[in-house]
């Protein structure tokens, strides 16, 4: 940004008056008033729950735990569900997501045909930790990743008596 | 008479204040925005400390804890829910750069029970008081800031 300034107003030290200082800053402001008309960037985080600690993620993951141990290292899911052998899925999911846009409009006039720009990216970090349990409690598996990819598929309620494990006389 | 001679703008000052309208321009907020949801109340950490594997049944964590938010079949097993939610918005305009950010944290209770409807495991979540109102750029998550929460929520550090 340059300027002119007459030496009959160069009085101050830093040689500028005050009536030359605010018409600077009202010709710095004034430009970025019109574009912030047509141009936007917006910055948006969308963060869901909290990731569980490593350590006890890597306990876990060592093998040997029960579904007690489970629960009171990683806390209570965020979904349950019957896989069918007796077998329990256990969900704990977080969201970290990161988006940015940039938006530029223009119209020139009222009858020129107006135009507008937008591009935005996004980073999301939608992680979860599923944990397959057998019947009797026993941790089978625990998955890491994208629900989408680790989460086992779901069944639909059916007879209870179906679910029963592979070679026990169903309760009656 | 003086005459007047016109030079560029040079000195440190006016380049000064030239940046500062610029940077001003760029924060003054022109709108900022606050929402909080909430689905269900939050669960009281003290109501589940009673419940003794084996012993309680689902009658009396319904007693403890009223309706489940959903009961899930697991083979002759069953699990109920219960939960509640908060999130937190927050809005910033500014000239040109806006920025939005969404904090959302739950309370969860699971309790599994057998097929005697007797109880089995118990786990519970708390952290609907840790949400914030927070700019992207904010460390929500930070465990001080988490501990210092939980000390002031009955059950898990305020009695």
């Amino acid at each position: 940004m340059s300027g002119f300034v007459s030496d009959s107003a160069c009085g101050s030290a830093s040689g500028l008056s005050r009536q030359r200082i605010r018409a600077l800053a009202a010709a710095a402001f004034l430009p970025l008033w019109i574009a912030g008309g047509c141009l936007q960037v917006t910055w948006v985080r969308l963060r869901f729950e909290e990731a569980p600690a490593p350590a006890a993620l890597a306990a876990l993951e060592a093998g040997g735990a029960d579904l007690a141990e489970c629960l009171e290292r990683l806390g209570a899911p965020v979904d349950v569900w019957a896989l069918g052998d007796g077998r329990t899925a256990l969900a704990w999911a977080f969201d970290d997501t990161w988006s940015w846009n940039v938006s530029l409009s223009a119209a020139v006039e009222r009858s020129a045909p107006s135009a507008s720009l937008r591009f935005g990216e996004s980073w999301a970090d939608v992680e979860s930790v599923v944990v397959l349990v057998d019947e009797a409690g026993r941790v089978l598996e625990v998955r890491r990743g994208r629900l989408p990819d680790v989460a086992p598929k779901r069944r639909r309620p059916a007879d209870p008596d179906a679910d029963a494990p592979r070679g026990e006389e169903p309760a009656r | 008479m003086k005459r007047a001679i016109r030079r560029p703008v040079r000195s440190f000052a006016a380049r000064l204040w030239v940046a500062s309208a610029f940077a001003l321009a760029l924060v003054v907020p022109t709108g900022c925005a606050i929402g909080r949801m909430s689905v269900n109340e939050p669960l009281d950490a003290r109501a589940i400390e009673p419940f003794e594997p084996g012993v309680t049944t689902a009658a009396e964590v319904v007693d403890a804890l009223g309706a489940p938010s959903d009961v899930v079949q697991l083979g002759r097993r069953s699990a109920y829910r219960y939960d509640s939610q908060v999130a937190k918005g927050t809005g910033l305009v500014l000239l040109i750069v806006n920025f939005g950010h969404m904090d959302s944290r739950s309370d969860r209770v699971w309790v599994f029970f057998d097929e005697d409807d007797r109880l089995t495991h118990v786990a519970g979540t708390f952290a609907t008081h840790r949400t914030r109102y927070a700019l992207p750029w904010s460390d929500v998550h930070d465990p001080k800031r988490a501990a210092r929460a939980d000390r002031r929520r009955p059950g898990l550090g305020a009695q």
